[in-house]
């Protein structure tokens, strides 16, 4: 008995030491902790959602802890869509009060475990969102036509040119791929012959 | 003196009891959720004895029945597929089985072929874990350990997974002693309907090209099978997403080509086929069910049957028989989940016994 006893408690004892040593092995997505929110309260004040029961409050009835922790953005580039501006890690539940009904949803199960990726089709852009628990961020926003186009007035078929006269010359290249860096935002610019051909809005997850 | 070593000795077998008990006890039973971590695992008690192995991704093990392999054609098969099962666990999964067996054809879904890199420790844990220890299996932890990986966690899972204590539910202990079935020879059995309905558009990507690394193990999968007078067949499932970009499509062709391999992208042949989207998939295209699975078995069988000299083993008295009780087993199962959708309108019970 003495010596199950001793086991038992050195088991415990190298379960602890064992907790101290190991880093964690389950990469984390860690929320962003900027406290720039005001600008986006603001809007926010215009109609309120409430994170738990999805359900729309009146203007000003919302818990600051809630709202904290639904709209803690990625500031950066952002992309004005039909006089909606649409950021990085925005809560999609909240996005969709402004944007309406999209096209289609498509939701992207991983493999084995828990969590969706959804994408949602608007006319134009495809926003793709990732799983914070209970709310859904958006990490992607691509082009699907010249019907849209970025803040800065750049749209599929403009000329490697015009991107650089509208973002400069601080980019990043990989092949055909061209990508100006905000905070934790990108804006990439696929360029085939001299053309844009592919735009996407992005968020770097750490 | 004795009596004192006999305690430090006592001391020392009591610990270790306790310490795999506890271990035992920690690891994912993989009954209820994440089942496809016991995929890999039920190769070992299989009879090894299989004309036909496929290994690679989720686009194996859910979308081709090995059932109707067998019932149509008499073509004995095994489906070594696991979650995101990157290039390099395929290749040594394929040396693993030739540990046990020398099928006639090997499958490798070639979707796995964007990762050029290690990806995700969860889904290294549901194909490296469920692996049996040999030098094939060293090598996959090798090649598939990311930074912050440990050795000693593959060693001594509890390392890995000592703050499930939390989770500790009662199928730890239901399944303490044997492990839950959850496929009939690697396929895992979905008999759930939901509709493709909005198909995204693919990002753009800067580069198309795959990478050396998923080439270099490809190329030594090449060299395997011919080592071992296997004949290697490079397939793409017939899924909608992820998308399955025709620059890559071409690569393939041209790998194919260049090494005198048969590569089958079934996404060309879907009318063919009579996949329809509307009621062949448990989630909306990425994955077909087990009628889907069904359709595509039936026509790659008689491809196999077109390229391959397989023989029809429906008349071989033992290998018929274990082979219409698994037959007899998964239309049982297909049957029990049907009647779950029915009554509860979604499967209840995953498992296979």
């Amino acid at each position: 008995m003495k010596i199950l006893t001793t086991s038992v408690f050195l088991l415990i004892a190298v379960a602890i030491l064992a907790a101290c040593g190991s880093p964690a092995t389950e990469p984390e997505i860690v929320p962003n902790q900027q406290d720039e929110t005001e600008d986006y309260i603001s809007a926010y004040d215009a109609i309120t959602y409430n994170q738990n029961t999805s359900d729309y409050d009146e203007p000003g009835s919302y818990d600051d802890n809630e709202a904290d922790a639904a709209h803690t953005l990625a500031f950066g580039f952002t992309l004005i869509y039909n006089s909606v501006t649409i950021q990085m890690d925005q809560d999609m539940a909240y996005l969709l009060t402004l944007l309406g009904e999209p096209l289609g949803i498509f939701e992207a199960p991983s493999c084995a475990f828990d969590g969706i990726d959804r994408i949602f089709g608007f006319p134009g852009i495809q926003i793709h969102t990732y799983p914070d628990g209970d709310l859904d961020r958006v990490h992607t926003i691509s082009f699907l036509d010249d019907s849209i186009t970025t803040s800065e007035g750049i749209t599929l078929g403009n000329s490697l040119d015009d991107v650089l006269a509208a973002y400069g010359s601080n980019y990043e290249q990989d092949t055909n791929m061209f990508t100006f860096t905000i905070d934790r935002t990108t804006l990439s610019f696929f360029i085939e012959d001299d053309m844009v051909t592919g735009i996407i809005y992005g968020l770097i997850m750490y | 003196m004795y009596m004192r070593w006999v305690k430090i000795f006592s001391s020392i077998i009591a610990f270790v009891l306790v310490f795999f008990v506890v271990q035992r006890l920690l690891v994912p039973k993989y009954a209820t959720v994440v089942l496809e971590g016991g995929l890999i695992r039920e190769y070992y008690s299989s009879n090894f004895d299989h004309n036909v192995v496929f290994i690679g991704d989720c686009e194996v093990y859910a979308n081709f029945s090995p059932i109707t392999l067998w019932d149509e054609f008499g073509i004995t098969s095994f489906l070594r597929g696991s979650p995101q099962q990157l290039i390099w666990q395929s290749y040594y999964l394929f040396h693993d089985t030739l540990r046990f067996e020398t099928p006639d054809v090997v499958v490798f879904n070639v979707l796995a072929m964007q990762y050029n890199e290690p990806q995700y420790e969860p889904y290294n844990r549901l194909t490296l874990d469920g692996m049996r220890w040999s030098r094939a299996k060293f090598s996959a932890i090798s090649a598939s350990r990311l930074y912050d990986e440990s050795w000693l966690s593959y060693f001594l899972p509890f390392f890995r997974y000592k703050d499930r204590w939390r989770d500790i539910s009662g199928e730890d202990f239901r399944y303490f002693f044997r492990s839950p079935r959850v496929s009939i020879n690697g396929f895992m059995i979905r008999s759930d309907v939901v509709p493709a309905g909005f198909i995204p558009a693919p990002l753009p990507r800067a580069n198309f090209q795959f990478g050396d690394t998923a080439y270099y193990y490809l190329d030594r999968m090449v060299q395997l099978a011919a080592h071992n007078d296997i004949n290697l067949v490079l397939v793409k499932a017939p899924t909608l997403y992820p998308h399955w970009h025709a620059q890559w499509d071409e690569q393939m062709v041209d790998f194919a080509q260049r090494n005198n391999l048969l590569y089958i992208n079934f996404l060309e042949y879907i009318e063919a086929m009579g996949l329809d989207f509307d009621t062949d998939t448990f989630n909306a295209g990425l994955h077909l069910n087990v009628f889907g699975a069904e359709k595509l078995a039936r026509f790659f069988g008689e491809i196999l049957l077109e390229h391959f000299d397989l023989p029809d083993r429906r008349n071989e008295s033992d290998t018929a028989a274990a082979w219409n009780n698994k037959s007899e087993l998964y239309h049982r199962i297909i049957e029990r989940q049907q009647a779950e959708i029915s009554t509860y309108g979604r499967i209840i019970n995953f498992l296979i016994n």
